[in-house]
């Protein structure tokens, strides 16, 4: 019982943080370059694995947000749609800097004291 | 499965949502295949490339209605924490009204039917037709250079019967094709209707 407990906290734990991660990863994708989908996620896949119908939503919720805008470009006879950060959109990376540290804090601190178990 | 077929399919699947969330859907997907076929994949390849359509539909959804996306493209399991579409459960209620008023909608249905079944015999009659025209016109023509032979003036009014025969098949098959059509619909429109009748929407 404990055991499917701890799984599911895990799990809920485990999902809340890729999603964040996703958002950030996508956030940087476009940081230095506006981008397209295509690009987004080739760039990402070898830290992340994202998918098209997993990259849609995040962009439509940081663009929701305010942390990027869209615009069309005419590309081989069709339009391209490229994702440009936002001013907010880069104070997120930056607010991610700083949560990780703290998260890095946590881990140093979990792992010491595991340790000591030993 | 090729682009057109999948964006066909993607416009269906999210019927019910705003027209401009559908198009923008379609537009990302579309840019994605046509990204994909330019980096070397073909049609279909790309197509299988962006995944199960459904889960891009539960995805799409999911995040109209605000709640959590789809995560198993990540590595877990999410099957619990995705948004399912809602589905329709047959009311208890309305289907015993149906059977209850049974005797007084089952003579309205059945002229109906009737009428139906009918329309389609129409359809039939009209393919004979077009058949028949088209065999006449045809046949007509291959016995005409007898007739020729006898006659120059009825072989040319064979040759001219031929014609007028073959001239009226074209537009018939054009009028059976959208009877079909239309009759096909109005079944689907008949299916629906007893669905939207029966059925309700889950919260």
């Amino acid at each position: 019982m404990r055991g499917i407990v701890l799984s599911e906290v895990r799990y809920e734990v485990d999902i809340q943080l890729k999603r964040g991660l996703l958002d950030i990863c996508v956030l940087a994708a476009i940081k230095n370059e506006d981008s397209y989908g295509y690009k987004i996620i080739k760039d990402i896949k070898p830290y992340l694995t994202i998918s098209e119908s997993t990259l849609y939503p995040i962009l439509r919720r940081l663009e929701t947000a305010g942390f990027l805008t869209e615009y069309s470009v005419e590309h081989n006879s069709r339009l391209r749609k490229y994702y440009h950060i936002t001013p907010a959109g880069i104070e997120r990376i930056e607010i991610f800097d700083e949560e990780w540290q703290e998260i890095l804090a946590i881990h140093d601190f979990v792992t010491r004291e595991d340790k000591k178990n030993d | 499965m090729t682009k057109n077929e999948f964006t066909t399919q993607l416009n269906k699947l999210l019927g019910g949502l705003p027209q401009e969330d559908i198009e923008r859907s379609i537009t990302f997907y579309s840019e994605m295949i046509d990204d994909s076929v330019e980096d070397g994949m073909n049609e279909e390849e790309a197509v299988e490339a962006l995944g199960d359509i459904e889960d891009i539909v539960i995805n799409i959804k999911s995040e109209n209605t605000g709640k959590t996306e789809k995560t198993t493209e990540i590595g877990y399991e999410a099957e619990n924490m995705s948004v399912k579409p809602k589905k329709g459960r047959i009311s208890k209620e309305r289907l015993i009204a149906v059977i209850a008023t049974f005797p007084f909608w089952i003579g309205i249905v059945a002229g109906l039917f009737g009428v139906y079944i009918g329309l389609w015999g129409v359809f039939a009659g009209l393919c004979g037709a077009a058949i028949g025209f088209a065999v006449g016109a045809v046949g007509g023509l291959i016995v005409s250079p007898v007739l020729f032979v006898s006659s120059v003036y009825t072989g040319l009014m064979l040759v001219g019967c031929c014609f007028m025969l073959g001239g009226l098949v074209l537009p018939l098959i054009l009028a059976l094709k959208m009877i079909a059509k239309g009759l096909v619909e109005l079944f689907k429109l008949a299916i629906k209707g007893v669905k939207a009748l029966l059925i309700t929407k889950e919260a």
